[in-house]
């Protein structure tokens, strides 16, 4: 599992976060606003426990569900495992009509408005954030076994640090922020897993080892998670929503973008980029104005995705696992 | 320190990578006579 977050930390740019810094505290407060409502209004309804493994699938991508499905196998929960899963699986058909309905009606108001023709692309800003003071590797020594051997001692010391603090601090917290900083030092690799052409390998091996969860899930019991899985996943995306929407008006942003960048958490990328793509393409531009619409959203919700599913997700299901069973 | 899993992935994968470049140098001697020896 450090192995997979330690990745997920290589994945994350400082720069491009801090340069869309109104879109990440947006993306932020949306999903603490959605597991606070959803914790009150779901803990009435179904029970702590079916509240605590909902929230962190529904705040981020597979990697926290991930760390659920773990934490529920572990406790002997194995069919809450499953449903952490499913979470993952059906949370998509939730958020992506919300998201596209928003962004739609934001690029549609942009157009008539003309606001994308004076729209000025930013991202030819020099970069703030460097750090970077390691030398790359050549490419000759730089093998596949070498980038996973370092991310697996990165992996090692977050172990080891996590388990200076008697674990009170997850593992997975200390890799990620370990991950963005040997990342940013330049020990690391962008994108580790994918660049040694293990990500799939590695994911699969993961899915291999949860997937005996679902075998303790019977029909009667995939029955009764439906009622909570539908009612919580509708309260987490409107929530998702209204959290996004509330952070929009403060920072001055169109309420109809800030709606469909909540949302997000329930995809990430690359989904966040294809509807994007999608939308832009549906308004019917010519070249250029396509060009200006889509760098208006694309970055942002591509970087709320991303804020919520790598970040933000992964914080919270780090804490939330080891409270679902105390 | 030996107990964590991730301990030994790092220690293979770094073995592996030395493999790899000893490859390199002798042009797959040490694979071929790995290959042999396991043969």
């Amino acid at each position: 599992m450090t192995i997979i977050v330690t990745n997920a930390g290589t994945m994350i740019s400082m720069n491009e976060l801090l340069k869309q810094w109104k879109t990440v505290l947006t993306a932020l407060f949306s999903i603490l606003f959605m597991a606070a409502v959803v914790y009150f209004i779901g803990s009435a309804l179904f029970g702590r426990v079916m509240t605590l493994i909902a929230i962190p699938p529904i705040s981020g991508g597979a990697v926290a569900s991930m760390i659920t499905a773990d934490a529920a196998t572990a406790a002997g929960h194995s069919d809450l495992a499953a449903l952490a899963m499913l979470y993952n699986v059906v949370q998509m058909l939730f958020g992506v009509p919300v998201s596209s309905f928003f962004l739609r009606k934001y690029c549609q108001k942009a157009v008539a408005s003309g606001a994308h023709l004076n729209y000025i692309e930013s991202s030819k800003e020099s970069e703030k954030f460097n750090i970077c003071f390691l030398k790359p590797i050549r490419n000759e020594f730089n093998t596949p076994n070498f980038i996973l051997a370092k991310l697996a001692i990165v992996g090692f010391i977050a172990t080891l640090l996590s388990g200076m603090t008697d674990n009170s601090v997850p593992a997975t917290v200390i890799a990620l922020v370990l991950g963005v900083i040997f990342t940013e030092i330049g020990f690391l690799e962008r994108e580790s897993l994918s660049k040694a052409g293990y990500y799939g390998f590695i994911m699969f091996a993961f899915m291999a080892m949860l997937i005996a969860s679902f075998s303790a899930l019977t029909l009667e019991k995939l029955i009764s998670f439906l009622a909570p899985l539908i009612v919580l996943l509708a309260i987490g995306v409107a929530m998702l929503t209204l959290g996004a929407t509330i952070m929009g008006v403060i920072f001055k942003m169109d309420w109809r973008l800030a709606a469909a960048l909540g949302p997000c958490a329930t995809f990430g990328y690359p989904f966040s980029q294809i509807i994007s793509e999608d939308i832009v393409k549906g308004m019917d531009l010519p070249e250029e104005e396509y060009g200006k619409l889509l760098s208006m959203v694309m970055p942002k919700m591509v970087v709320s995705g991303f804020t919520t599913c790598a970040v933000a997700s992964i914080f919270l299901a780090s804490f939330i696992a080891p409270l679902i069973f105390n | 320190m030996w107990v964590y899993p991730i301990f030994g992935l790092a220690i293979l994968c770094l073995l592996l990578w030395i493999g790899d470049l000893a490859n390199r140098r002798t042009k797959g001697v040490i694979s071929g006579l790995l290959v042999a020896s396991l043969l």
